[in-house]
C-alpha cells in the first residue's frame, strides 16, 4: 500500500524536472510574447481641421514601422511662445518630438530648448540641399542642426477679385505689379460713404497683423531685417532701419493717413472667423493669401472669379518677392535623440507618403525639395504661383535668438507710426536700438553661462 | 482627544498638501525667482534686485500700470453701480422675477472666450450693436467711438464689456437687500423719509459690508485683468490695452524673462495689498456691521 502510494505521488523535485522537460520540449510551439513596441510622444500645434490628416500620418507611419507607436497630442504654439513645451522641458517631461516654427528655432536653440541633431542628421544620408534653402537656414543655429524642416510656406500670394476689378473699370487680367499701380487700384476699388466709413476696400496692407505685414512689404521694398553672423557680430546684426523697410513702413503710413487706420481696422474687424473675411464676402478686392488658405478659397468663395499672382513691388524693390516660413520637427532637450524619434522625424519630412499627405490633405508645401508632390503642385494654377514664390524666395523672418522680442517690437513700431504719427525712420531706428541691446544681453548671458547652443 | 486631532489632520491633508504644494511653495519660489535671472530653460541665477531696478526703467511697465489703473478705476465703481442698480430692480415683487434674475446672471457663466468674441462683434464701430444704438440716439457719425479699432476707445470698450458680468455682483447685492429688515424702512417712512433718503440712509449702510466685499474683490480682479485683452486685443491698438498681467505674461513666455516677470508679480502683489488696505481703512467709518 505504501509502495503504491509512493509510486503514484512523485516528489516535488521530480515534478519540477518533468515540468522543465515539458517546457523545453513544447517551448517552440507556444506563442512567443510580442516585443513591446517603442512608443514615441509627439506634440503638434495644428487645429482640429488638420486632425484627420495628422491621424492619417500616424497610421501610415505605424503601418510602415511596425515596431513603433506614436502618441501625438496638441500643444499650443502661437509662433512666439509655447508655455506647455517650455514648462515640460524645464520639468524634464518633454515629448520625444515637437513641432517648432522656423522663426523660433534660433531662440529656442540658443536657450538650450532643443537637442542637437547634427550627428543624427549626418548619419541619415540626407543633405542640406535636399530642402528648400530658406527652410534649411531656419533649422540650423551656429552651424549645428536643431530640427528638420517639414513645411515650407511661401509668403504670400497676391489674389484679386476679378468682378470687382471689372466693376471699377480695371483690367482683371492685368493685376498691379508695382506699388504705384497697386496704389491706383486701391484708390479705384476703395469706397467710402458720406459718414467716412469704408464700404468696400481695395487692400488692407496690414491684414497679416504686426511684424508679419512689415516682413512682407519690407522684403518687397527691397529691405532686410538682419545680417548673417560674422566674426564681430556672432549673433548677427539687427537692421530694422534698413532703407527698404523704412520705405515700406512709410508706404503703409501714407495708406493709413489716407484711409484712416482706425476706419480700415474697424472695417476689417467687422467680420469674425476664418470664412468671414471681407475678401470672401466680396467686400475687399485684393488680399495676401497664405498657402494654407487655398482650401478656404474653395470652401468660402467657390464661385468667385479670382486671379492669383505675385505681390507688387516698387521698381527698386524685389520682384518676385516673398519670404519663407514653416514648421520643423525637433527633439526637445532632456530627451536623448531616440533612433525611433529621429526615424519618425525623417519619415515625416522626407517620405513620399508623408509629404503627399502634407500636400494633399493638409494643403501645405513640403520643405523637402525632392518631394514627388511638387511635380503636381507646380502645375496647379493656384499652387503653381506659390511654387514660383518658393523657388525664388531667399528670405526668412530673421535668424536671431531674440525673435519673439523682435516681432513684438516691430509690431509696436508699426503702431507708433500708424496711430502715433511717429516718423517711420525714427520708429525703426528705435526698434533697431532696442532689439540690438536685447541681442547683446542675450549674447552676454550665453557667454556667461555657457548654456544653450554651442558657442 | 489626541487621536481625533490626527484623524482630523488626516482628513484635511489633501487640502493642506494642495495649499503647500500649489500655493505656498510657488509663492516662495516666485520671490526667489524675482531675485534671479531665470530664462525658464536654464537654471535661475541670482542677480539681487536687478529685476526690480530694470522694472523702474521699463516704459512698458509704467504704461501697463497706467492702463491697469484706468481700467480698475473705471470698471470697479461702474460695475458696482450697475450691479446695485440691477439688484434694486430684481428686488421688486413683479411676476416672473425669478426668470429675470436668471437672465441677468447668465452672462456670468458664459465662457470668457465666447463672451470676448461676442463683444468683438458688439463693439464693431460700423456694424456693432453698441454703435447702432448710438446712431438711434442720433449721435453724430464723427463722434462715433471706434472702440477696439481706436487706441482712444479700446480701454473704454473693455470697461463697458466688464459690465456684462455685473449680474454676478447683483446676486450678492440682492441677497443683502433682502436681508434688510422691512421695519427699518417703515420707521424711516413714518419719519417722513422719501425713497432717495431711505436708499441713502437705510439701504446703503445696511448693505455696506457687501459693497466693501465686492469692491475689494473687484479691485483684485481688475488688477489681475488678462484674458479679455489677450483674446480680444493682444494689448493693442498701440498698447492701449496692454494690461499689467499681459505685459507680465509676455515677459515670461515670449521674452524668456521669468525672473523679471516674477518681480512684476510681486510688485502687483504690493499694489493690490496697498490698495486693499487703503480701501479697508477708508471704509471703517462708512461700513456698518450688524451688532
Amino acid at each position: 500500500m505504501t509502495g503504491r502510494h509512493r509510486k503514484g505521488n512523485a516528489s516535488p523535485f521530480s515534478r519540477l524536472a518533468l515540468g522543465l522537460i515539458l517546457a523545453a520540449a513544447t517551448g517552440g510551439c507556444l506563442p512567443q510574447p510580442k516585443p513591446e513596441p517603442h512608443v514615441i510622444t509627439v506634440w503638434q500645434p495644428f487645429d482640429a481641421s488638420d486632425q484627420a490628416a495628422l491621424d492619417h500620418l500616424v497610421r501610415e507611419f505605424e503601418r510602415t514601422h511596425p515596431g513603433i507607436k506614436v502618441k501625438m497630442s496638441f500643444a499650443s504654439n502661437d509662433l512666439t511662445s509655447s508655455q506647455k513645451l517650455f514648462l515640460a522641458i524645464a520639468g524634464g517631461v518633454a515629448p520625444d518630438v515637437t513641432f517648432v516654427d522656423g522663426q523660433q528655432l534660433s531662440e529656442w536653440a540658443a536657450r538650450g530648448a532643443l537637442a542637437d541633431l547634427t550627428d543624427s542628421f549626418g548619419r541619415s544620408g540626407l543633405k542640406p540641399e535636399d530642402f528648400w534653402e530658406p527652410r534649411w537656414k531656419e533649422s540650423t543655429f551656429r552651424g549645428h542642426v536643431y530640427a528638420m524642416p517639414w513645411g515650407a510656406d511661401p509668403n504670400f500670394a497676391f489674389i484679386w477679385n476679378k468682378d470687382l476689378f471689372r466693376n471699377a473699370g480695371l483690367d482683371p487680367d492685368h493685376p498691379p505689379k508695382t506699388i504705384a499701380e497697386l496704389d491706383n487700384c486701391i484708390d479705384k476699388l476703395t469706397i467710402v460713404d458720406r459718414q467716412g466709413n469704408i464700404t468696400s476696400l481695395g487692400l488692407n496692407p496690414w491684414e497679416w497683423t504686426g511684424a508679419n505685414c512689415l516682413f512682407t512689404w519690407g522684403y518687397a521694398f527691397g529691405g532686410n531685417f538682419y545680417t548673417e553672423p560674422d566674426a564681430s557680430h556672432p549673433l548677427g546684426t539687427v537692421t530694422a532701419d534698413n532703407p527698404g523697410v523704412v520705405k515700406a513702413l512709410d508706404w503703409m503710413a501714407r495708406f493709413g493717413r489716407k484711409y484712416d487706420v482706425r476706419k480700415v481696422t474697424a472695417y476689417d474687424a467687422q467680420m469674425v472667423g476664418i470664412g468671414n473675411t471681407p475678401f470672401y464676402a466680396g467686400k475687399s478686392a485684393m488680399r495676401l493669401l497664405h498657402v494654407s488658405q487655398i482650401k478656404d478659397l474653395h470652401r468660402y468663395a467657390p464661385t468667385m472669379d479670382i486671379g492669383i499672382g505675385l505681390i507688387p513691388a516698387p521698381p527698386d524693390g524685389e520682384y518676385p518677392n516673398g519670404w519663407i516660413g514653416g514648421w520643423s520637427l525637433a527633439v526637445p532637450r532632456n530627451r536623448d535623440v531616440r533612433p525611433e524619434a529621429f526615424e519618425f522625424i525623417k519619415w515625416m519630412c522626407t517620405s513620399k507618403e508623408a509629404t503627399d499627405i502634407e500636400a494633399v490633405e493638409m494643403e501645405q508645401f513640403p520643405a523637402y525639395a525632392k518631394s514627388p508632390a511638387f511635380a503636381r503642385l507646380s502645375k496647379d494654377p493656384v499652387r503653381g504661383v506659390f511654387y514660383q514664390i518658393l523657388s525664388h524666395a531667399k528670405h526668412v523672418r530673421t535668424l536671431m535668438p531674440v525673435q519673439g522680442y523682435y516681432m513684438e517690437r516691430l509690431g509696436r513700431a508699426i503702431d507708433e507710426v500708424l496711430y502715433g504719427g511717429m516718423l517711420p525712420k525714427e520708429a525703426l531706428e528705435r526698434t533697431t536700438e532696442d532689439v540690438s541691446n536685447r541681442l547683446q544681453s542675450v549674447a552676454d548671458e550665453l557667454a556667461q553661462h555657457g548654456t544653450g547652443a554651442h558657442s | 482627544m489626541k487621536s481625533r486631532f490626527w484623524t482630523g489632520i488626516a482628513f484635511c491633508s489633501p487640502l493642506i498638501f494642495g495649499l503647500l504644494a500649489f500655493t505656498v511653495l510657488p509663492v516662495i519660489a516666485s520671490f526667489w525667482f524675482s531675485l534671479c535671472n531665470y530664462p525658464i530653460l536654464e537654471p535661475p541665477h541670482y542677480v539681487g534686485v536687478a529685476n526690480y531696478r530694470d522694472l523702474a526703467r521699463d516704459d512698458q511697465f509704467w504704461h501697463s500700470i497706467r492702463n491697469t489703473f484706468v481700467y480698475v478705476l473705471g470698471s470697479v465703481p461702474l460695475g458696482m453701480a450697475v450691479g446695485l442698480g440691477l439688484a434694486l430692480l430684481l428686488n421688486q415683487k413683479v411676476p416672473g422675477i425669478k426668470v429675470f434674475r436668471t437672465l441677468f446672471f447668465l452672462p456670468t457663466v458664459v465662457p470668457l472666450v465666447a463672451n470676448s468674441v461676442l463683444w468683438i462683434r458688439l463693439l464693431n464701430p460700423q456694424q456693432g450693436l453698441v454703435n447702432s444704438f448710438l446712431r438711434l440716439l442720433h449721435v453724430p457719425e464723427s463722434w462715433m467711438p471706434g472702440w477696439l479699432a481706436d487706441e482712444r476707445w479700446a480701454m473704454p470698450g473693455l470697461i463697458l464689456m466688464s459690465l456684462w458680468g455685473a449680474g454676478g455682483g447683483a446676486v450678492l447685492y440682492l441677497a443683502a437687500l433682502q436681508d434688510v429688515p422691512s421695519e427699518l424702512f417703515e420707521a424711516a417712512e413714518l419719519d417722513g423719509a422719501g425713497p432717495t433718503q431711505r436708499f441713502r440712509h437705510v439701504t446703503i449702510p445696511l448693505i455696506s459690508p457687501v459693497l466693501l466685499f465686492t469692491g475689494i474683490m473687484g479691485l483684485i480682479g481688475g488688477f489681475q485683468e488678462f484674458a479679455r485683452a489677450f483674446v480680444m486685443t493682444q494689448g493693442g491698438p498701440w498698447d492701449s490695452t496692454l494690461f499689467y498681467c499681459l505685459h507680465l505674461f509676455n515677459s515670461a513666455f515670449t521674452e524668456f524673462r521669468l525672473g523679471y516677470a516674477s518681480a512684476m508679480a510681486w510688485v502687483l502683489f504690493a499694489i493690490i495689498l496697498v490698495a486693499t488696505v487703503a480701501v479697508m481703512r477708508a471704509s471703517t467709518k462708512h461700513v456698518q456691521y450688524e451688532q
